[in-house]
């Protein structure tokens, strides 16, 4: 339904520079129009969707939705976005939470010492227990001696894994989008195909939207289109994510986040099924690692 | 493990040592243990029935008809929460939300429609108790000393100390005041 | 002879002295100027005399050496945490799973040193490392033994029991 309402106008960046975003309300839509309206050019289509598990509250997030396929920007359309994950308050603590259990829970701590069981030699008794005037020794790997074994030395290996609740994870996803949202750090674009594999278009592409230097696209597909896998592979800074890749850690360490519209219905969906799951007191339970 | 030492030994220098001393062909008879070597499911659930053999289970017999399927939809759980189908009365006594225009703040029901005040303890059976009142948005303070003055008004010898945290929307008061809130809240149509 | 040519030559230096005007390159106002004479020169003084509290500066880094900061956008840096969620966007993959750089035994495991070793002991003995590395193989057993001797005779075995419930 997207892609099919989203093909409406193709328009020049300059005269909608004004109209960057729009983020909380609708009444400042029409004026656009108007404004589009006045160059002769199509306005472009507000997409109304309906979304999923709605709220009543009032809260309302829109986006536009551009495209890359030509450096110059122009509006395909603006959509609505569920304000359940692109309008919570920003929780600083929870995103921290997530960041660092991203961190922690895939450090292993390879550190070893050998004790004296472990060291070569030492079985026998180095000399006899009385008549020499030295002091009883029964072993030469003993921890007092030099090159002998490390007593309480570190033992590998030491995991620091532990498992975020599942709703902190889901909460962290939603502040994170909210806060990208936000910050105007959030792109959504209709696909991901860009006209040539040279590097430099994505670089002219982020010079002249101010995207941050750092991108991270996102798609819904295993597989991205070959011009962008070969042009973004050729600069370090801006990656290709899927859907199921996308995390509170990545989009915190690049600049922009660039959507395309399946990956937004991706996100959004899935979101919203943990969300609202039946079983939500069965997710919330504890981790047992024999039962994943 | 047997069969890993069975398998080294066909493919290993020893048997070809063997096969040179001994001058005897060995193949015929450890060539069997290869096809026997058994495969290690990664988990119990994804390994295969022992045998198809129909015999050994239940008899049962498979109906496509969908007007029987739609009885065995009813007892399948549903995969999310779906919203009440609206009535003029529900047994349980519960009620929509039905907020109050001109609010200066909102408070959201939970994913289970229901109200989102709840009772904390500090410790698992501990004496101390906390109410808290969450996805508030808006004006959190406004409603702070609306429900403020509720609880006075309901105790008016207690004394409570209430914390508000502005960004997370919600308000916590140090004692259980729980049904009070909720009472108070649902008479106001949230 | 020579003693009577000396002799000459000596009186007649008497007689007539040929004129001298010293020359001074250094002069006392120089040396006062070019201030105390520096002994031990580039010898950094390590006791601190001055004042009662020491406020020494201490140099950061050895001079000439260059800070060159890390490459940031590596690609393990650059995509890390990848997959972290696949549980939320996937539905069933969890994971604990798809952390292929940690070693099997360890994906999803907290515990001691004991619990740690059972599992890999568990998990590993159908596989080569007992017979392609036996050494590791033994002495990790022979862990296993000393550790089970140690914590049921030499500890209170509530906190066997307790790191167990909590891991």
């Amino acid at each position: 339904m997207l892609r099919r309402l989203v093909m409406g106008a193709l328009r020049p960046n300059s005269c909608v520079q004004a109209a960057h975003r729009l983020s909380t309300t609708t009444e400042s839509s029409p004026s656009e129009v108007e404004q589009y309206s006045s160059d002769g050019f199509p306005p472009p289509v507000v997409l109304s969707r309906n979304l999923e598990f709605p709220t009543n509250d009032g809260r309302k997030r829109m986006a536009w939705v551009e495209n890359i396929d030509t450096v110059q920007e122009r509006k395909l359309g603006m959509i609505d976005l569920h304000p359940d994950i692109f309008a919570v308050p920003p929780r600083i603590d929870v995103i921290w939470n997530n960041v660092h259990w991203q961190k922690l829970y895939r450090k292993v701590n390879l550190v070893q010492v050998n004790n004296r069981a472990e060291m070569i030699g030492g079985g026998r008794k180095p000399w006899q227990q009385k008549g020499l005037g030295r002091a009883r020794q029964g072993s030469i790997r003993a921890p007092q001696w030099k090159h002998g074994g490390i007593a309480h030395g570190p033992r590998a290996p030491t995991t620091r894994f532990y498992m975020l609740p599942i709703h902190t994870r889901l909460y962290g996803l939603r502040c994170m989008l909210s806060v990208k949202l936000a910050q105007d750090d959030l792109h959504i674009v209709n696909a991901l195909d860009i006209p040539t594999n040279e590097p430099s278009y994505l670089e002219d592409l982020a010079e002249e939207r101010q995207w941050g230097p750092s991108v991270l696209f996102v798609d819904d597909t295993d597989v991205a289109p070959e011009n962008i896998a070969i042009a973004a592979d050729q600069i370090k800074h801006m990656n290709i994510m899927p859907v199921y890749g996308l995390n509170v850690y990545s989009m915190l360490n690049h600049d922009t986040l660039v959507l395309t519209l399946a990956a937004l219905e991706r996100i959004e969906k899935q979101i919203l099924y943990f969300m609202h799951r039946t079983d939500r007191a069965k997710l919330a339970e504890k981790f047992k690692t024999s039962q994943v | 493990m047997a069969t890993m030492k069975t398998l080294g030994f066909v493919s290993g220098a020893g048997f070809k040592c063997l096969n040179r001393i001994l001058g005897i062909d060995l193949i015929p008879r450890t060539l069997p243990a290869i096809h026997s070597v058994p495969v290690r499911y990664a988990r119990f659930k994804s390994s295969p029935l022992i045998s198809d053999d129909s015999t050994q289970y239940t008899g049962f017999e498979i109906s496509r008809n969908p007007e029987e399927w739609k009885f065995v939809q009813d007892l399948l759980p549903q995969p999310v929460i779906k919203k009440p189908s609206p009535k003029p009365e529900y047994p349980s006594g519960w009620k929509p939300q039905n907020p109050p225009a001109d609010s200066p703040y909102f408070i959201q029901r939970t994913a289970n429609h229901m109200l989102p005040v709840y009772l904390k303890r500090d410790t698992p059976r501990g004496v101390r108790k906390r109410t808290v009142v969450r996805y508030i948005q808006g004006d959190v303070w406004a409603l702070e000393e609306e429900l403020r003055a509720v609880v006075s008004k309901t105790y008016p010898k207690d004394i409570f100390n209430t914390m508000v945290n502005e960004v997370a929307g919600q308000i916590t008061f140090r004692g259980d005041y729980v049904s009070v809130l909720k009472a108070y809240l649902e008479s106001k149509g949230w | 002879m020579s003693a009577c040519i000396s002799a000459v030559a000596n009186g007649l230096r008497k007689l007539w002295i040929p004129p001298v005007s010293q020359v001074r390159f250094r002069f006392h106002k120089d040396k006062i100027e070019a201030g105390p004479l520096r002994r031990r020169y580039g010898y950094e003084e390590k006791v601190v005399f001055k004042g009662l509290l020491p406020h020494v500066k201490h140099e950061n880094h050895i001079p000439g050496r260059q800070y060159i900061p890390g490459d940031k956008w590596t690609p393990d840096k650059a995509l890390f945490g990848q997959n972290d969620y696949i549980d939320i966007f996937s539905g069933h993959i969890h994971p604990t799973k798809v952390l292929y750089d940690v070693p099997l035994y360890l994906r999803g495991f907290k515990g001691n040193e004991f619990q740690c070793l059972m599992r890999k002991q568990k998990m590993l003995k159908h596989g080569e490392i007992p017979w392609r590395y036996p050494t590791t193989w033994r002495k990790m057993n022979k862990r296993i033994g000393y550790l089970y001797r140690y914590l049921n005779r030499h500890t209170r075995t509530w906190n066997v029991y307790r790191s167990r419930m909590t891991s």
